[in-house]
């Protein structure tokens, strides 16, 4: 078989259609520039958003110190600071003219809004207000692109302009769901009733998270107090009447009980529920009928709810309803649910039935049957000790085995013996009935007193706080058995292990009295409220039980103790008088040492009052002794008590004198340096002061003024009197003494004094007032002289004002002459005064006065700003002008009041009028201001055709810029004029030459 | 009186001018970074009175700063670390790794001031 050559032959059936090559080559040329179009496109839109993005941070970046300057502005800044604060408020009103810099601060504002909080945020909300930046917002909302609104009403609310309330609202039912959801969250952001507001007017849905954000707005606003919500159950609107239970259900408000039970019979299912839950939740019992009728006709979610809400409100009585819904109900779920109700009203009445199996299939293996039964014997055996194990097992086994049930039984003889003794037991109290609840008393080989101290031996101790309101009963000794009934107050004692009693034997009492000791005892206090612990143990001891005689009562230690609140106060007492005998100087004491004082009244600063850290006590000593003795006593009593190392490195505290605003006090007199009492030689000066003037003990002196002697006199004895009892002092009479007047005038020329003088004295008297006596016995006081201040000239400063008043003759001008007249008024020589007066006489015919006093006027440091700002900057200037100026700013106003902008004028008034009247000067210059008022007038009323009320002066951001910006084209439009005017004046020759000294003045003025 | 030196590292640009300026009103040398890198390298030349710092902050973050801080250059400089609200967690964790004290966003600036004074108190 020959296999032919198999060929494929390429039938072409489809074959590529021709393109011509030229076509293709257009094709890609196309493909590959839209490809590059496009990538050029991407690459330059890339480029402008990061370079716009970029350009934005980096304003952001300038203006965010800004931002920092106005946040943290502080009332009590310095002037510097607030003339720096102004020139800020006028920089970024100029930046505020471009809209850029106005969404970049919007931006900026708006992010730090989300991170600062407290104080400083509520600051960005006002500067956000304060520069007009809510305008923008504002403008937002008149948008037609939702996107645009919707952010408007964003920024609005986050920045809480609370005017914006009004437009916001009208957004509340806008068809766009995105705007009135931002809407209805900024009603109800922006004021406490909005969310009252909210509720009525809205007609459409109110989505599930929308509710959500509503209730965390509404929850976190502060001092909100909700309304009542049930007044919107009534609402048209479901999801109103659904947000509305929901609040009710979140706040608490319990008093819609009749609304909630019409609503479970709403037709709409989440009503329904939201209302069952309210029920559920207040526990409105008088709605079970309702529940119960609406029932049959709820879908199954409601019925659960329904069945729920019955099981936490009903009673037994609706258990047959439930039982009627198990019987009735199809579905499962409501089945179980009512079910589970029964069980919650009756707990377990309704018992598990299915799935559960017989008991008959549950058989326990042999093997296991026995070796349980074979450990009971066995335990028995060890009670008994007679049982036949063998016996014993083989009985339980059977008994296992027909039970079904792991239970050891005993034999007949067995439980009948065990039944007798436990009778038997049962009428004994506390441990022996717990001692014999299992196992009988006779049996045990061994004592009961072993016993019980066998026990104690092996129980644990509980304690507890006992309180014993009754007597313990008493030891009962005729019965057999020991009563330990009185043993009450012992903490309550648990058997650890019953069966290694047994296996020890028997136990010697002496080995037992040492064990009592180790047995842990985990104690309280325990109070008594009528045994003391004394009476207690007196009771113990004429009423041992059997056991307790081979021991000590006082073995009894590990006891709690016993404290009785009487007693604990007698025995306290008691203590008290043992105390007595004790040697009081054995008593340790724990003291400081203190440290004696220079008695001094703190208030009343003198040269004794240092803080001296060695008692002298000048009060005491210079009473009644003459100087020397004084000096003598002094001395020696100093140095009796400390020695030369003590008095050299005596600490002194030196304090400033101070004294009170009495013009007649002593104190006034200047202490140069403080009296250092730091030893003999300060001692022998203060002595020294003492004894300079015996004669000054009166408490009037009548004084001629010139005396420099006197004078000195007078100091000397005003420190000396300062050490001097009261006792001397009081001898002084109220005359005054007029002493030798012995020098000449002009001897006295260049010893300035000067005096506070009393009024109610003659001019050349004096009045030193009667010493008031010491406040206590130990207080050296300050006599309460009355003596002026005496000023002695200075050298020194005779010298520099000679100085000065040359220079100023020499190189000063016309400018000097207030501070001249200032020298003037202060100056006290008539010396220095003429030749003061001479100077500016000399000043004088220089400069015509009235000009020179105008230039002196004092700076306003807003002249400066006024220089370089436009109408608008200056306008918002005298705001500032207003706010933190003072006269210096008086005279600049005046100024403005000329100005040739009206407003300005206008502006300049009303600055003028606000600060005249803050630095109460109102009645100045009334003349004055009629005469401006009445230039400006015209001006003015022009002016108001157009103007709007200004704003609180101290907030300069309150202008309307609008108006601004049209009052500027006014304004520019006038300054054209003027200076067209201007130039064709000035054109002329005469022209020139009348504004020539114009020209000059503004040079001068800068 | 010498300043007390601060290190303030905040990547908010914004807060940090504002924090950064309410420092310094306040009395202090602030020295400020917006990350972490350039805090880490901040501190290997000098250690400041007081670091303030975000938790989040881009190359090296709060929480590896005070790792750092404490465990490299075994310092005991008080830290704060600022952090957004319900970062409870990283809170949680920045007090085992040490920190002192912490605050959380929004900031309030003098709340901020009054805790650093008293964390410089109690050193």
């Amino acid at each position: 078989m020959s296999i032919p050559n198999l060929t494929y032959k390429n039938n072409l059936l489809i074959s590529a259609p021709k393109i011509d090559t030229d076509l293709l080559w257009d094709l890609s040329i196309l493909f590959i520039g839209l490809a590059v179009l496009y990538f050029i496109g991407v690459f330059f839109y890339r480029n402008r958003i990061s370079s716009a993005s970029k350009k934005v941070r980096d304003r952001k970046r300038e203006l965010s110190p800004m931002i920092s300057e106005f946040l943290f502005l502080e009332e009590d800044a310095t002037k510097d600071e607030k003339s720096n604060y102004v020139s800020l408020k006028i920089e970024i009103r100029q930046l505020l003219k471009d809209d850029f810099n106005r969404k970049v601060l919007s931006e900026i504002l708006l992010d730090l809004r989300r991170d600062i909080s407290g104080e400083a945020q509520q600051t960005l909300f006002k500067l956000y207000q304060d520069l007009g930046l809510h305008k923008d917002a504002f403008a937002k909302l008149s948008s037609w692109r939702w996107q645009v609104i919707s952010k408007g009403i964003l920024e609005l609310t986050q920045m809480e302009v609370a005017e914006s309330y009004g437009f916001i609202t009208k957004f509340i039912n806008d068809k766009r769901g995105t705007i009135r959801k931002q809407a209805e969250i900024a009603t109800v952001t922006l004021r406490h009733e909005g969310i009252n507001y909210f509720l009525d007017t809205t007609k459409y849905k109110i989505s599930e998270w929308q509710q959500l954000k509503l209730l965390d707005v509404i929850r976190n606003k502060e001092d909100f107090q909700p309304p009542r919500f049930k007044a919107w159950l009534t609402s048209n609107n479901k999801y109103v009447v659904l947000f509305a239970l929901r609040l009710i259900k979140y706040y608490n408000q319990n008093d819609a009980n009749t609304s909630l039970i019409e609503l479970v019979k709403h037709k709409n299912n989440q009503i329904k529920e939201e209302a069952i839950a309210c029920i559920k939740e207040f526990n409105v019992t008088e709605s079970l009928d309702t529940l119960k009728l609406v029932f049959w006709n709820c879908s199954v979610d409601v019925k659960i709810a329904i069945l729920d809400a019955i099981a936490h409100i009903g009673s037994e009585a609706d258990i047959e309803f439930l039982n009627l819904i198990d019987k009735k109900e199809l579905n499962f779920s409501v089945k179980s649910k009512a079910l589970s109700s029964i069980n919650i009203i009756s707990p377990e009445s309704i018992m598990p039935s299915k799935g559960i199996q017989d008991e008959s299939k549950y058989k326990i293996p042999n093997d296991i049957t026995e070796a349980i039964a074979k450990m009971h014997a066995e335990k028995h055996a060890e009670i008994t000790g007679e049982r036949d194990v063998e016996h014993f097992a083989e009985e339980t086994t059977e008994e296992h085995a027909s039970h079904n049930m792991a239970d050891m039984t005993l034999t007949k003889e067995e439980f009948n013996d065990i039944g007798e003794m436990e009778k038997e037991e049962e009428k004994k109290p506390d441990v022996g009935a717990y001692l014999s609840d299992t196992y009988p008393i006779e049996d045990i080989n061994i004592s009961a007193e072993k016993e019980a101290l066998k026990l104690i031996h092996e129980i644990e101790v509980i304690s507890e706080e006992v309180i014993l309101d009754e007597e313990p009963t008493q030891y009962n000794s005729e019965e057999d058995s020991w009563e330990i009934a009185h043993l009450d107050f012992l903490p309550i004692v648990v058997e650890e292990e019953r069966t290694e009693m047994f296996q020890e034997a028997e136990l010697d009492s002496a080995s037992l009295s040492e064990k009592l000791f180790d047995i842990p005892v985990v104690y309280k206090e325990i109070k008594t409220s009528k045994k003391s612990k004394l009476s207690i143990e007196d009771d113990l001891g004429k009423q041992k039980a059997p056991f307790l005689d081979e021991f000590d009562i006082s073995e009894l230690a590990f006891l709690p103790i016993v404290v009785d609140s009487v007693s604990t106060v007698e025995d306290a007492q008691s203590e008290r008088l043992a105390d007595k005998g004790r040697d009081v100087l054995e008593i340790m004491v724990e003291y400081d040492e203190v440290l004696f004082e220079l008695p001094e009244n703190p208030e009343q600063k003198t040269i004794f009052n240092q803080d001296l850290e060695f008692d002298l006590e000048p009060s005491h000593e210079f009473k009644s002794l003459t100087i020397p003795e004084v000096y003598e006593t002094t001395e020696n009593r100093f140095y009796d008590r400390y020695n030369n190392d003590d008095i050299r490195n005596a600490f002194v505290i030196y304090e400033e004198v101070t004294h009170e605003k009495d013009e007649h006090a002593l104190g006034d007199i200047e202490v140069i340096e403080p009296f250092v009492f730091s030893g003999k030689l300060e001692t022998e000066n203060y002595l020294e002061m003492q004894t300079r003037d015996e004669e000054a003990k009166e408490n009037e002196v009548e004084l001629p003024i010139e005396n420099e002697q006197f004078l000195q006199r007078i100091v000397d004895d005003l420190i000396a009197f300062d050490s001097k009892p009261p006792a001397e002092n009081t001898q002084i009479d109220d005359s005054y003494i007029n002493p030798d007047w012995d020098l000449d005038e002009d001897q006295l020329e260049f010893i300035p004094v000067s005096f506070e003088k009393d009024e109610e004295l003659p001019n050349n008297y004096i009045k030193i007032e009667k010493n008031q006596g010491y406040r206590n016995d130990d207080e050296l006081d300050i006599p309460k002289a009355s003596i002026p201040k005496a000023i002695f000239g200075d050298i020194e400063f005779e010298a520099s004002t000679r100085q000065l008043l040359n220079d100023l003759e020499e190189m000063g001008d016309q400018r000097e002459i207030p501070f001249l007249k200032e020298l003037l008024v202060h100056e006290k020589y008539d010396m220095f005064k003429k030749r003061i007066n001479t100077i500016i006489d000399t000043f004088n015919h220089t400069q015509d006065t009235e000009k020179i006093d105008n230039e002196l006027q004092p700076f306003s440091v807003f002249q400066d700003l006024f220089r370089t700002c436009d109408v608008e900057a200056k306008l918002i200037l005298l705001n500032e002008v207003v706010a933190v100026g003072d006269e210096k700013e008086l005279r600049f106003l005046e100024e403005l009041t000329k100005d040739d902008s009206p407003e300005i004028r206008k502006k300049a008034l009303e600055a003028l009028k606000e600060l005249r009247y803050k630095l109460g000067r109102n009645e100045e210059n009334s003349n004055t201001q009629a005469s401006i008022e009445n230039e400006v007038s015209q001006a003015v009323e022009q002016f108001e055709q157009v103007d709007e009320p200004y704003g609180n002066p101290n907030d300069i951001f309150d202008l309307n810029f609008d108006l601004s910006e049209d009052l500027d084209a006014d304004t520019d439009e006038k300054k054209k004029t003027d200076e067209e005017q201007k130039s064709v004046h000035y054109g002329s020759f005469f022209g020139q030459i009348c504004t020539f000294s114009n020209k000059i003045l503004e040079k001068l003025n800068g | 009186m010498q300043k007390k030196k601060l290190l303030l590292a905040e990547d908010d640009e914004l807060l940090a001018s504002l924090l950064n300026f309410r420092l310094q009103k306040g009395g202090y040398d602030v020295s400020l970074s917006i990350n972490g890198r350039d805090v880490k390298e901040y501190l290997t030349q000098t250690i400041p009175d007081i670091i303030i710092s975000d938790i989040m902050m881009p190359y090296f973050s709060g929480m590896e700063l005070i790792d750092y801080v404490r465990n490299e250059l075994k310092s005991n400089v008080p830290i704060i670390i600022i952090s957004s609200a319900g970062n409870e967690e990283n809170v949680l964790n920045a007090f085992d790794l040490g920190v002192n004290d912490f605050l959380s966003k929004p900031v309030s600036p003098s709340e901020l001031l009054v805790r650093v004074e008293r964390q410089l108190r109690k050193t």
